[in-house]
C-alpha cells in the first residue's frame, strides 16, 4: 500500500517539522531535512502548502481552495489534492494525525 | 581605509607562519576588514581602527571542549567536518588542522599544523571560513566568479560546480572592460537591492587557460596541469566596492556539436532560480547542516526574487570564447552605459 493511501476527507495534515520552507511570489520552495532534497511547489500546491502550517482535515483544504480558485469543481480537485498530499506524505514532508 | 597599494607577494615557509603575534597585517575584503597574523598577498592591504575579522594563529593544542558534529565535506582525498561548540564554530580540515570560528564570526583562530601549506591555510581563512562568518550575518556566499559592468558597476555573476568555466569567463569579460569584483567565492546581501561584495581579487586557472587567454603574463608561475593564480590586474580591472547585482547566470558547459550561438541563455523562474541558487553554494548543507541550508535557502529566494537568473549553455572552446564574451556584453548593453 503506497504511503498516504489511508487518507480519507477527515484524516488531519500537517506540514512536517523535518523540513524549512520559503515563500517565493505565489509559489514555494521546501528543503527536506531528512535527504537535502529541494522541491518546487506551484501556486496552488504553495496555497495547499500554506494550509496545512497548522493541522487541518482534507475536508477543511478542499473547501477553502473552491473558496480560493472559482470555476473549479470539487470532483476536480479532490482527486489532485489527494495524489498531491499523498507524494507529501510519502517524502515524509506531511505527517497525517 | 585602502592604502590603495598592494602587499608584494612574500614567499612563505610554513615555518613563517608562526610569526610573533605582535605583528599583524590590516586588508580589505568582502566589503570588511580582516587583522591576520599571516601576511595575505592576494589581499588589498587597509589601515583600520576596528576590523571585522581577526585571524590569530593558537600556540599549543586546543582546549578539549564538547563537540557537537554538524556536518562534512568530501572533496577528493580532502575532509572539511564541521562541529559547534559553546564559543561558535570548529572547522577541522584534514588537511590544514583547526579552526575555530566565534558565535558572531568575527574571530577566526587556526591550531598551528607545522605540515600545512600556507597556501592552502589562506584559501581556506578566504574560503570556507570567512563564508562561515559572513553568512552569520545574513549573506549568501555563493561559488562563482563576478565582474562588473559600466559606471554603476553592475554586476553579472557567474556560478557553477568546479570545471564549469566560471574564472575563465570571468577573467575574459575583464580583458574585454570588465571589472573583476570576485572569484571563487561571493559574497551576496539579498536585496532589495541585492548586491555583491568586492572579493579577493585574483582568478585560480588552469595553465593552458591562463595561455589562451593571455593572463599567463598576470600569474607567479604558469605550471603545466596545475591550477595557477592571476593576481597582477591593473587597479583599473577591479571594483573595490559593493556593486548591485545585475544578473547571475548559472553555468552549464556544452560540447561544440550542434550549437549554433557561442551561448544560449534561458530564464529560470523563481522557484527553479531559488533552487539553483541554493544549489551553488559554498558551503553545502553536507557541511553546515540543514538548518543552516534552511537559512541559505531563504537568502536564495531573496535574491531569485530580485535578480534575474539565467542557466547559460556555453559552449566549452577557447576558440567561441570571444564570441561568448560579445554575446554576453550585447545581452548587457544597459549595464555597460
Amino acid at each position: 500500500m503506497s504511503a498516504g493511501a489511508g487518507l480519507s476527507m477527515t484524516s488531519a495534515v500537517v506540514a512536517s517539522k523535518q523540513q524549512i520552507s520559503c515563500a517565493v511570489a505565489e509559489e514555494a520552495v521546501l528543503l527536506s531535512m531528512q535527504t537535502g532534497e529541494y522541491y518546487g511547489l506551484n501556486p496552488v500546491a504553495a496555497s495547499i502548502w500554506k494550509l496545512i502550517q497548522e493541522p487541518r482535515t482534507l475536508h477543511d483544504v478542499l473547501d477553502a481552495l473552491l473558496d480560493e480558485y472559482a470555476g473549479v469543481t470539487a470532483d476536480e480537485c479532490k482527486p489532485q489534492l489527494f495524489s498531491f498530499l499523498s507524494e507529501l506524505i510519502a517524502l515524509e514532508l506531511v505527517e497525517v494525525r | 581605509m585602502i592604502a590603495g597599494q598592494r602587499e608584494r607577494a612574500i614567499p612563505l615557509h610554513p615555518e613563517h607562519l608562526v610569526a610573533p603575534s605582535s605583528v599583524t597585517h590590516d586588508y580589505s575584503v568582502f566589503g570588511g576588514n580582516l587583522r591576520s597574523e599571516i601576511p595575505f598577498p592576494e589581499l588589498v592591504a587597509a589601515v583600520c581602527d576596528r576590523p571585522d575579522w581577526t585571524f590569530r594563529i593558537a600556540r599549543g593544542a586546543p582546549a578539549a571542549v564538547r563537540l557537537e558534529r554538524i556536518g562534512e565535506r568530501q572533496l577528493g582525498p580532502e575532509t572539511y567536518r564541521l562541529f559547534r561548540t559553546s564559543s561558535g564554530l570548529r572547522l577541522e580540515y584534514s588537511h590544514a588542522g583547526l579552526f575555530d570560528i566565534s558565535n558572531d564570526g568575527t574571530s577566526i583562530v587556526w591550531y598551528h599544523r607545522p605540515d600545512a601549506h600556507p597556501e592552502l591555510v589562506r584559501s581556506i581563512v578566504l574560503g570556507s571560513a570567512l563564508a562561515l562568518a559572513l553568512e552569520l550575518k545574513g549573506m549568501l556566499c555563493l561559488h562563482g566568479s563576478a565582474v562588473a559592468l559600466g559606471r554603476g558597476s553592475r554586476a553579472i555573476a557567474f556560478l557553477g560546480p568546479k570545471y564549469h568555466g566560471k574564472s575563465t569567463l570571468a577573467t575574459a569579460l575583464t580583458a574585454a572592460g570588465a571589472r573583476l569584483i570576485g572569484d571563487d567565492l561571493l559574497a551576496i546581501t539579498p536585496g532589495p537591492p541585492t548586491t555583491v561584495r568586492p572579493g579577493v581579487a585574483s582568478v585560480r586557472l588552469w595553465s593552458d587557460t591562463a595561455r589562451a587567454l593571455s593572463v599567463d603574463t598576470l600569474c607567479a608561475r604558469v605550471i603545466h596541469g596545475v591550477k595557477t593564480t592571476a593576481t597582477a590586474f591593473s587597479e583599473r580591472a577591479l571594483v573595490r566596492g559593493v556593486a548591485p547585482l545585475s544578473a547571475v547566470y548559472v553555468l552549464d558547459p556544452v560540447g561544440t556539436g550542434g550549437e549554433q550561438a557561442a551561448g544560449r541563455r534561458e530564464r529560470l523562474g523563481g522557484v527553479a532560480a531559488a533552487i539553483a541558487l541554493a544549489h551553488q553554494t559554498k558551503l553545502p548543507g553536507t557541511l553546515v547542516g540543514l538548518h543552516a541550508a534552511g537559512s541559505q535557502l531563504a537568502a536564495a529566494a531573496a535574491v531569485a526574487a530580485t535578480v534575474p537568473v539565467w542557466t547559460l549553455r556555453a559552449v566549452r572552446d577557447f576558440s567561441v570564447l570571444p564570441a561568448l564574451v560579445e554575446q554576453i556584453l550585447e545581452w548587457h548593453q544597459e549595464d555597460t552605459l
